[in-house]
């Protein structure tokens, strides 16, 4: 009986890791063609089938270019800033709404819940169309600072998240902090935010990601060299007429690299933090 | 008792205080970014506005009518359905990747990380990545040649069979690690106690996901599924990078891109962007009889 | 009750964004109309400047800098628009340098979202999906409309109510490119000069696993050629603005619908390359063509010298690649000759907000009459302007006549957004209504466009 068993299990866990490698394969394979053709030459690229392999694998011209021309140095520190600072406001806000969400009970509440799950589905380009203009008068048009006021919003997905976390955590926590004499606010500050710590990595990452990857929002209100960041750098290389598609995708895995890197490392923290289990109670 | 009824008068009050003071930015943001522009376009739709200065008349109701009575528009639910599809399957495959790495796995986190990569690309990549996948001759061409099914072959993006089911693979791709991520995260969540006391009783995993797993992300899966019904109407960057919407490919928001801005006709496509947000609201009233939300537990009045 | 108080408080929120945004419409006008106050006096004002500059002969040195938006990368800039820059700095002392900012990689629609916010270059790309109704808003008058035509191909082109709001970068021929080697490989070096000929070869060349024709049709706009044919088919140079009056413009016997028929029997024949939805990567094409896994495109003369740079890349020689105008039809000699179209380009206009308004018109006349060599086109002067070296052959050709056609009518793009069609501007159209029906099996669809165009009247 044990050893049937544990033949079983072992049958379950290869046919995990099958499951697992194809999907591996499933989502490396696509690629391939992007990771051949940043080491061919532009005349190489056009003139060959994207599965050949290039010629020269030690042509790092295209990535050199990349680095030089495509200013990624700048590129990721500004992006950098965006993302931290935005990450700490969007935080907060969203935090706070989840709070009030889950320990209060108001008027139009439910009504507020179901508002931010239409606000998602707001067309963004028409929202950037009436709002655009408001930024252009008040002189905010190449300035970070208008960038990271659009990523500050409460999102629908993160407000959700927030609310799971809050909701798991027992309002006798809560309770017993507020008899010893804890204000409402430090109850949220000093108790309930850092209970929730793995849902702020989650939503940061998802935050980081949403960022990091939005050309449209960057390109409109930081069209200046300077102002550039990681997601315009892959544009600089796209031209009307002629595109240096080589150079295009060593860029794609330049951009790529740093976050499939920094997941890979996070996500040690993030998942420690879930199984540390700050939600017992 | 005293001390007690004086606390509690106090925090009522401090309570007042903490809702507005949390509450008042986060509002703020909701009516500029959010209600401003839904409202500024619904008074739009009823308008023909070119999206400037320019004078406009007040049509009524014709931009809306306008919508309902023309072809173009219905290929957009035919379009919508698979998407549909690639992002029920897409619920359905991540949630059981979640299952299968919430026990304890020899290089989860490496697996992990592949799972979760389309979703941190950039569009630019993706795109760039399925137009050399679905080129002739491109990589999935030299797949299906390897496994012997060369037969199958077509020009993908060009045959209007194809077409469509081929980004609905693109959007399934690069989606399917958010949703994987966002389950395993609420998984995760719910102590490891109970999966052992459940195993000590003899559950199997299947009992255990039902009894365990499912409750606890319940209220997430409904709103993914909900997401992602609303999410395959208003898919806009794989169609509008890859084909352009054409070859019968157009969804609700690349026809609304093209009406706005090929067009000029930003009255119609405010009216289109409020059809969508209306059937947004009825998906999610839906969703709500369908997975009916538990009373949260507040503090108690 | 409560739900009342609900529906009473979402009623206020409601009311009070309306009326502020009813209040920013109003504004808006306002506004607008307060800047063109300040507009005229600012003009004068520079004007005063200048005339005071000129008279004392000491202008700030260097004290002023011009912005710029166009839509080549900034190598390209660097590369072929310095020299221009210097040039007009030796003219004008006061001018510090030009910025430059690239439209590349941008959609039409942040462009138009940039211009709506207010927030663009002193001198800026005209974006083509802009109505002509709107050019006012943003773009300062540049002259005159019919003295701008006198002075410049295509200098009316973009008029309204009388006045041009852009002038354009260079002209071009419209017609096709082609391969020699591949000719001659597999056509006895045969040029097609009639429509036959353009399907025989086109027809060899398939037998012998070469693309006949190259359309890029993914892209969209490299469709407008085919539009544009139909006027040359036309024998008409003002057949676009007649579409205004033409309920069933694809009726049969109609130039459009002839020239889309050319295109429908290259689709139907299988002379197209492969792929035609994703087939959106110019450079791609070029490639094709100058490594002779292509014979021809239908395009402008700008792409010409492209075509040449490609064909070397890819270890050919430059001569290869030759222009000649499109064989429409096939009845072809000295007394009954084939048109050829002298197309514009793309436009540039000038902010009317800019604050150095006179010198940003000046500059944008200067910039265009000197660019167009350098992007492979002619000049737009019609005295005085050059010839591209590759094309003056043309002039001899003794079967070929040149033409211009007249100013669009900005009613076409209104109707054309009335139908849905985008006719006369991209003609993404045609992809959807004649090749896709075409590749599938079917007859291209010129009842439905008929039938989209009649919601006009």
């Amino acid at each position: 009986m044990a050893i049937a068993d544990k033949a079983k299990k072992q049958i379950f866990m290869v046919c995990k890791y099958v499951i697992l490698c194809g999907m591996v394969f499933i989502v490396i394979y696509p690629m391939l063609g992007v990771f051949f053709a940043s080491f061919k030459t532009q005349a190489e690229y056009l003139s060959t089938p994207s599965m050949k392999t290039p010629e020269n694998w030690s042509n790092f011209s295209n990535f050199y270019l990349v680095f030089t021309a495509g200013n990624v140095v700048r590129g990721f520190m500004n992006t950098a800033i965006i993302t931290v600072a935005a990450c700490m406001t969007s935080t907060l806000l969203n935090t706070m709404v989840a709070f009030c969400l889950t320990r209060f009970d108001f008027r139009g509440k439910n009504l507020l819940d179901r508002f931010y799950m239409v606000a998602s589905f707001v067309p963004s380009i028409i929202v950037h169309l009436i709002i655009f203009k408001d930024f252009a008068a008040a002189g905010l048009v190449n300035s970070l600072f208008s960038i990271i006021i659009l990523y500050t919003g409460v999102d629908i997905v993160t407000l959700y998240l927030y609310k799971q976390y809050f909701g798991q955590i027992s309002v006798s926590v809560d309770e017993s902090a507020i008899m010893d004499g804890c204000s409402y606010f430090r109850v949220y500050w000093n108790i309930l935010l850092p209970m929730v710590r793995p849902a702020v990595t989650t939503a940061c990452i998802i935050k980081i990601t949403y960022i990091y990857n939005d050309f449209y929002t960057a390109f409109l209100y930081l069209p200046a060299k300077e102002k550039g960041v990681m997601s315009t750098v892959l544009y600089r290389f796209i031209g009307p007429y002629s595109s240096q598609w080589s150079v295009i995708a060593a860029g794609i895995i330049v951009v790529t690299i740093p976050v499939f890197v920094g997941f890979i490392f996070a996500q040690k923290q993030i998942y420690k933090g879930f199984s540390d289990g700050a939600v017992k109670g | 008792m005293e001390k007690m009824n004086r606390l509690a008068a106090k925090k009522r009050k401090e309570k007042g205080k903490i809702i507005i003071a949390f509450l008042i930015v986060p509002l703020l943001f909701l009516g500029y970014f959010t209600v401003y522009p839904v409202v500024t376009m619904l008074l739009y739709s009823f308008t023909d506005w070119k999206g400037s200065a320019t004078p406009f008349q007040v049509l009524g109701f014709k931009n809306y009518v306008e919508i309902f009575t023309t072809d173009t528009y219905r290929n957009i639910f035919k379009t919508a359905a698979y998407y549909l599809l690639a992002g029920i399957l897409q619920q359905l495959i991540s949630l059981f990747l979640a299952v299968i790495m919430n026990k304890k796995l020899r290089g989860s986190s490496i697996f992990k990380g592949f799972i979760f990569f389309p979703f941190i690309m950039n569009g630019v990549a993706v795109s760039m990545v399925f137009r050399m996948f679905y080129q002739i001759g491109g990589g999935f061409d030299v797949l299906l040649n390897a496994v012997g099914l060369e037969k199958c072959i077509r020009v993908w993006m060009t045959n209007p069979h194809t077409s469509n089911i081929c980004l609905a693979f693109i959007y399934l791709w690069k989606n399917i690690g958010y949703s994987f991520l966002i389950y395993l995260g609420t998984m995760q969540s719910v102590s490891g106690e109970y999966y052992d006391a459940a195993s000590i009783d003899g559950a199997g995993t299947w009992m255990q996901f039902k009894e365990i797993t499912y409750p606890a992300i319940k209220m997430i899966i409904g709103m993914m599924v909900t997401l992602s019904i609303v999410g395959s109407i208003s898919v806009f960057d794989i169609p509008y990078v890859l084909t352009n919407g054409k070859n019968g490919t157009n969804s609700f928001a690349t026809t609304l891109v093209e009406t706005a801005f090929t067009y000029s006709r930003y009255g119609l496509a405010c009216a289109m962007a409020i059809i969508m947000l209306l059937i947004a609201g009825a998906v999610m009233i839906f969703k709500n009889l369908v997975f009916k939300e538990e009373n949260d537990n507040g503090y108690s009045r | 009750m409560r739900k009342k108080i609900v529906s009473v408080m979402l009623a206020t929120v409601l009311t009070v964004s309306m009326v502020s945004g009813c209040g920013n419409t109003n504004n808006g006008g306002t506004q607008t109309g307060q800047e063109e106050d300040l507009e005229e006096s600012t003009d004068s004002a520079t004007e005063s400047n200048e005339e005071s500059a000129d008279d004392g002969g000491d202008a700030a040195e260097g004290s002023i800098t011009l912005t710029m938006a166009f839509h080549n990368t900034e190598e390209w800039y660097e590369e072929n628009m310095i020299p221009i820059v210097e040039e007009f700095k030796q003219m004008h002392p006061e001018v510090k340098d030009v910025v430059y900012t690239t439209l590349s990689g941008m959609g039409d629609e942040q462009q138009v979202t940039r211009l709506t916010g207010g927030q663009y270059e002193d001198i800026v790309l005209v974006p083509t999906i802009l109505l002509a109704s709107e050019w006012g808003n943003y773009f300062a008058p540049l002259g005159d409309a019919s003295e701008m035509a006198e002075k410049y191909y295509y200098g009316d082109y973009m008029q309204y109510e009388g006045q041009s709001y852009g002038i354009p970068i260079g002209v071009v021929y419209e017609g096709l490119l082609y391969n020699k080697k591949v000719l001659d490989q597999y056509c006895d070096g045969n040029i097609p000069k009639t429509l036959d000929e353009l399907m025989d070869d086109c027809e060899k060349l398939k037998e012998n696993g070469v693309i006949g024709f190259y359309t890029n049709a993914g892209s969209i706009w490299t469709m407008r050629y085919w539009d544009n044919l139909a006027i040359t088919m036309s024998g008409d140079p003002d057949y676009a603005n007649k579409i205004i009056d033409t309920q069933e413009p694809w009726a049969e016997g109609s130039s459009l619908r002839d020239s889309a028929d050319i295109l429908a029997q290259l689709a139907s024949n299988g002379y197209l390359e492969p792929d035609v939805v994703t087939a959106d990567q110019w450079d791609v094409s070029l490639t094709s063509l100058g490594s002779g896994q292509t014979a021809f495109m239908f395009t402008g003369t700008w792409a010409l010298s492209q075509a040449q740079e490609h064909a070397v890349e890819a270890g050919f020689s430059a001569d290869d690649i030759g222009f000649a105008p499109f064989p429409y039809k096939n009845d072809v000699s000295a007394d009954n000759k084939l048109n050829l179209r002298v197309a514009q380009d793309v436009f540039l206009g000038v902010n009317k907000n800019s604050e150095n308004l006179e010198l940003a018109k000046e500059f944008c006349t200067f910039f265009c009459e000197r660019v167009s060599l350098a992007m492979g086109m002619n000049e737009i002067m019609i005295d005085g302007g050059k010839n591209q070296p590759d094309l003056e052959f043309l002039q001899e050709l003794d079967y070929v006549q040149t033409y211009t056609s007249p100013a669009r009518d900005s009613k076409i793009s209104e109707m054309a957004g009335i139908a849905g069609i985008d006719v006369y501007n991209f003609d993404g159209f045609l992809l959807d209504y004649v090749i896709l029906p075409v590749l599938n099996g079917k007859e291209p669809e010129y009842d439905k466009l008929n039938e989209a165009w009649k919601k006009n009247f």
